[in-house]
């Protein structure tokens, strides 16, 4: 019998919903090749394994499990640029023989982790940190960042980078460094658009604003074809969809990357306007749930890990979703617990592992 | 400075993260805001596109109508022929692009020029472009496409299309009558606004003329594709509701007057010289033959691009072999013209069968002088002599008594100086030198003797198509009406009905049938008494034909004096052009035949003997039925 205070019912259920329906546009995507299912259903058992595991572990060994965990995050990014493997002109993963091991997905808990056991040992002042109190984070944070944004992968690098900034503004900043931050911000994105962003970057973007403002449909660049055909797909879904299996779009490839990236396509094809907001108000459930969790959490570790998790799983079904429906450039995020991709969901499980165990701990300690 | 403790720093997190619930509350309305407009808003929109995407609409040409002779044999027809195009941008990756055109051409055997202006188009493709079927090789024949067809399998986004190729069986001997179809150009996209861009349409003769009615309408049919442009098997749990595919229909099949036999021989008969020849019928306007020599193969230039040098050669050439002759070359009548002022005279009272005019050779007024062919002179003329010796003096009298609105006048009745409104385009109307005329060209000038008297001999500024001599010619036979000439019998629909196209009779004149008789008698004369200018070039075993001659200067005597002979080929121009044209039998008359040979020289023994075998060629397949 599983013991029902165990268990935060609030947190479980949206997860394994989310899960199933991710399982069923897989399998939806995958109707040629269904190889890539059936991985992925291996994938979520071992997760299951995995989350029960982190819902018992002691969180004061992840605390500690922290520093080493970052470092060992470093070198493995390294590596990545090293001897990583290449698939579609960037070099995000490493060859473990059995499976690609996407190193970044890595970095966005371990960095959680890091911001987590850092700021917990930094008490705040009544009015808040200043610039200098933060700066050694700043840059231990700018280093994967730097890293990622090399493989290049320009998505996940600012995913982490916004995750981490997230973090530490719940915590208190002095408001003189927060505004001198923000302008800071403001001057810094021109400069970074002429020389840190790659041409077909650019591109994209320039692409993406032309398509959101004059609303046309002439297709010129590859990544607007994919964006087009990915809205295609989600607007012929209309109210209920064209059913599980039926979307054209899908099954006769249109839709690109389809299993990966684009599956909320897949799902928005098949299941319509009606399964996409029952997908929406799940996330948003899920995300709410957690921030609430901090009401009742008694340590700073505890409650900033609860703030990441949210910030990460909420700005990564953001892009994801903005990205598929053309609001946003195109960029290699996944879409948590629906995307094929183990790393990605063995981190999200194990957070949300995290999370759980907080949230029970919190409750009946 | 106060140090927060836990329990206030995570209440300080509580309270700060509260506002990150609005910005994520945010954040979600933006999506859902997004979706609904996608799904709900533009959904229809949307699963139109969707169904585009993935069912390929296709044109089916439709064939082209045949044209056969009045006897059935095909003079344009219809082969089945294939082209094959790829789609730029599933055809192969940009690193991958030069490779598989090496592929693809050495699957489809292309030639060093198609494999480069290939690799070129595709270098220059880009945006929209790369979804547009880009052609490859046309013009494969049946057999051909089958071969090639199970290695194309391999490639994607290949598209194979059948369409049709427009043959003329009877190449040149029919290639005015038909004219020929070509690529549509931008014109013709406007004047035929539901044409494919890759369409034909009929460029000349008939084939522009009955556009309309030849060309057929489109089929479409419906295929799925899935992304790469392949046509694939509809997965059996889509319900795509495909439109039925619908057939092209065939345009309609038009019938022609022209008797092939007779069209041959109309062919053949002219040899290396240049003119133009026609065989109608008097009482309907019936053409039987039409020909106008040199003639171009319609074939050579029924291309999507006409290939540059055969268009040289065919529209730089002096012969013109691109006009017909017949209908759109103008000439001087010549002698032809004078049975007009002779029934002018008859009409008018000015003359009677048996008045005469002395023929002294020249004719002195004022300070000009004008001579008959005959310097000699023939005496005491009268209109039949007139006509069968071709007397020049006895019209210059005559044109005096006239006056030259009385000539023009009749001139305009029988035609002259008008379309005969002839179902073929570019028809020429010749020119009739009326006052108007004079007035319009050479304002102020009193219209002399001299003019009139050149008028009256068919020279100076009247010029007339082989057509409307043939018209005139006609009206004479049959007692004074105008038929309208046409080359067109019946349209045929593609399910059989049939739509007859009737004569028209332009006008009927009102001149008394007696006056018709001695012209005709006299026109008889010319062929068949000693001292007629055609008597030695008739030809006796078909019964008499009545005709007449014309030799046409080309340019005055006194310009011709200046010429430098040493060149051949100006000499060869300016020789007189040969007419003659006569209707036949005498007796009860059927047709008119009319040969008009450019720089021939006499009309009585260069265009006669054409006349004659086109007469032949009708009397003896008419008596063998």
């Amino acid at each position: 019998m599983i013991n029902r205070k165990k268990f935060d019912m609030g947190i479980t259920i949206p997860l394994i919903i989310l899960i199933f329906l991710g399982l069923l546009s897989l399998s939806s995507a995958t109707t040629h090749n269904p190889f890539k299912f059936h991985v992925q259903i291996v994938w979520v058992i071992l997760c299951v394994v995995v989350f029960i595991f982190t819902t018992f572990s002691d969180i004061r060994a992840w605390e500690r499990l922290a520093l080493p965990m970052y470092f060992a995050n470093i070198v493995l990014l390294a590596l990545v640029l090293v001897i990583g493997k290449k698939i579609g002109g960037a070099q995000r993963w490493l060859d473990l023989g059995f499976m690609n091991f996407q190193v970044s997905e890595l970095t966005k808990i371990s960095v959680i982790l890091f911001i987590s056991y850092r700021l917990n040992m930094k008490p705040t002042m009544e009015d808040g940190y200043n610039l200098f109190d933060i700066l050694p984070e700043f840059l231990a944070i700018l280093l994967p960042v730097l890293l990622i944004y090399y493989e290049p992968d320009l998505g996940t690098s600012l995913l982490v980078g916004f995750v981490s900034f997230v973090m530490i503004i719940s915590t208190k900043i002095n408001r003189k460094w927060l505004t001198g931050l923000i302008i800071f911000v403001i001057i810094a994105t021109p400069v970074l658009w002429q020389f840190g962003l790659k041409e077909y970057q650019k591109e994209r973007v320039v692409a993406l604003t032309t398509m959101l403002w004059s609303d046309s449909n002439e297709l010129s660049l590859t990544s607007q074809y994919h964006t087009n055909q990915s809205i295609i797909a989600i607007g012929s879904g209309k109210l209920n969809g064209k059913g599980y299996k039926k979307g054209t779009q899908n099954l006769l490839r249109f839709i690109p990357e389809h299993h990966t990236d684009f599956i909320f396509s897949v799902y928005a094809e098949e299941f319509g306007f009606t399964g996409v907001s029952l997908l929406f108000l799940l996330y948003m459930f899920l995300l709410i749930k957690i921030l609430n969790i901090i009401n009742r959490v008694k340590d700073k570790f505890s409650s900033l890990i609860l703030v990441g998790t949210v910030a990460v799983i909420w700005l990564q079904v953001f892009i994801n979703i903005g990205m598929v429906m053309g609001m946003l450039p195109v960029v290699g995020i996944p879409l948590p617990f629906f995307s094929y991709g183990g790393s990605s969901l063995l981190f999200n499980t194990i957070i949300l592992g995290l999370v759980h165990n907080i949230s029970i701990n919190s409750k009946y300690s | 400075m106060r140090i927060l403790n836990q329990t206030e720093e995570v209440k300080n997190i509580f309270l700060r993260t509260r506002k990150l619930v609005w910005i994520i509350i945010f954040s979600f309305f933006l999506l859902f805001a997004r979706v609904f407009y996608l799904q709900i808003v533009k959904g229809h929109d949307l699963t139109e596109k969707s169904r585009d995407n993935f069912i390929l609409s296709e044109k089916i040409f439709p064939a082209r109508g045949d044209i056969l002779s009045y006897d059935n044999k095909l003079i344009a027809t219809t082969q089945p022929s294939f082209k094959i195009s790829i789609v730029p941008l599933f055809f192969a990756e940009k690193e991958m692009v030069a490779e598989q055109i090496d592929r693809i051409s050495s699957v489809l055997e292309l030639n060093k020029n198609e494999i480069s202006r290939l690799k070129k188009k595709m270098d220059r493709c880009h945006g929209r472009c790369k979804y547009m079927p880009m052609l490859v090789k046309n013009e494969i024949p049946r057999n051909r496409i089958f071969k090639y067809s199970s290695y194309l399998s391999s490639f994607p986004g290949i598209i194979i299309s059948s369409s049709y190729k427009r043959v003329f069986p009877m190449g040149e001997d029919t290639s005015h009558i038909t004219g020929y179809v070509s690529k549509i150009n931008h014109r013709e996209l406007t004047k035929y606004p539901c044409y494919d861009p890759e369409d034909f349409t009929g460029k000349t003769g008939l084939e522009k003329k009955y556009e309309n009615e030849l060309h057929g309408s489109y089929g479409e049919t419906f295929h799925v594709i899935d992304h790469m442009g392949r046509k694939i098997e509809l997965p059996e749990n889509i319900n795509a509701n495909i439109p039925f595919s619908k057939e092209a229909v065939k345009g309609k099949n038009l019938r022609t007057t022209i008797l092939s036999y007779i069209q041959k021989t109309a062919a053949q008969s002219f040899g290396e010289r240049a003119g133009a020849a026609i065989l109608m019928e008097v009482k309907t306007g019936r053409i039987l033959a039409m020909y106008s020599s040199p003639s171009y193969d319609a074939n050579l230039l029924s291309k999507k691009r006409i290939p540059a040098k055969i268009w040289r050669e065919y529209s730089q050439s002096i012969l013109k072999p691109l006009i017909n002759k017949a209908i759109r070359q103008t000439y001087f009548p010549g002698s032809t013209f004078k049975v007009i002022p002779a029934l002018a005279g008859l009409h008018y009272g000015k003359i009677t069968p048996s008045s005469t005019f002395l023929c002294q050779g020249c004719l002195f007024f004022g300070s000009d002088t004008k001579c008959c062919w005959n310097r000699g002179g023939h005496g005491y003329v009268n209109l039949k002599r007139s006509l069968k010796e071709s007397c020049d003096i006895y019209y210059y009298y005559l044109s005096q008594e006239l006056g030259l609105d009385k000539i023009t006048h009749m001139s305009s009745l029988f035609g002259i100086g008008l379309k005969t409104g002839i179902d073929l385009p570019w028809e020429n109307s010749g020119v009739l030198p009326d006052r108007a005329w004079f007035s319009y060209n050479y304002p102020g000038m009193r219209v002399h003797r001299g003019l009139l008297m050149n008028l009256t001999i068919g020279q100076g500024d009247i010029r007339t198509t082989p057509l409307q001599l043939a018209v005139v010619y006609a009206a004479i036979a049959n007692g004074g009406i105008i038929v309208q000439p046409r080359v067109t019998e019946e349209l045929i629909g593609p399910d059989g009905k049939i739509e007859k196209i009737g004569s028209q009779t332009v006008r009927i004149l009102d001149i008394e049938p007696k006056y018709f008789d001695a012209v005709k008698k006299a026109l008889w004369s010319v062929t068949n008494e000693l001292g007629g200018t055609a008597f030695y070039h008739a030809d006796r075993t078909i019964p008499d034909a009545a005709g007449k001659t014309g030799t046409s200067q080309v340019i005055s005597n006194v310009a011709r004096k200046k010429i430098d002979y040493s060149e051949e080929e100006r000499r060869f121009l300016t020789q007189d052009d040969a007419l003659f044209v006569a209707f036949f039998p005498y007796k009860n008359p059927e047709v008119v035949a009319i040969a008009v040979v450019e720089n021939g020289g006499h009309g009585g023994s260069v265009s006669a003997p054409i006349v004659y075998k086109l007469l032949k060629s009708y009397h003896f397949k008419k008596a063998m039925e």
